[in-house]
């Protein structure tokens, strides 16, 4: 894991864009009309 | 996740997304369709998000609690049928709620897996912040 800072509560959440079950970019700010809910799963056993 | 996607089903200002950190995606998709989620399934192979979040690795102790052997247990009496992981398993996981203007609103960071919040208080945190006013009077 790269070192990065740690946002809080209240800032603004990254613009990242990682990538979908199907492969295809997903980026967050495309989703921004609704609230989202996100879970950073641990691994996939 | 199951629990994610029922929990939320039907509520259309709603978007769960469940972020893991593998870097084969082909197993996503498989993954996906195996838990039967309708949910985006993303990989942040470089756990950017989970670093800017705050999520590090634990512990061997942390990872391995009594209370995570317990709940892996548990698991496996109601005939769930556990697989080795192939990832880094001493990494932890985190949830939080982005409001629609792109604010991160609440993040939960469990010190061990079995310290995850159930998913009643994510629901609960997220009326809080639909409904403000009613949170602040007690309504």
């Amino acid at each position: 894991m790269t070192p990065h800072h740690v946002i809080g509560e209240g800032d603004p959440f990254p613009d990242l864009t990682l990538v979908d079950h199907e492969g295809q970019p997903w980026r967050f700010s495309d989703h921004r009309e609704r609230f989202l809910v996100v879970v950073l799963h641990r691994h996939l056993a | 996740m199951v629990a994610v996607r029922d929990h939320f089903d039907g509520q259309p200002d709603v978007l769960p997304v469940v972020v893991t950190f593998t870097g084969d995606h082909s197993r996503l998709g498989a993954y996906r369709d195996h838990l039967d989620l309708d949910v985006p399934l993303l990989a942040d192979t470089q756990r950017e998000l989970y670093g800017l979040l705050g999520a590090g690795r634990g512990s061997v102790r942390q990872v391995w609690s009594p209370g995570t052997i317990a709940m892996y247990a548990g698991l496996l009496r109601r005939g769930r049928r556990l697989r080795p992981a192939t990832e880094d398993t001493r990494q932890l996981g985190a949830d939080a709620i982005v409001d629609p203007q792109g604010r991160l609103r609440r993040v939960w960071l469990p010190p061990s897996p079995d310290a995850r919040p159930p998913i009643a208080d994510i629901g609960t945190a997220l009326d809080a912040l639909r409904h403000p006013l009613r949170s602040d009077s007690g309504v």
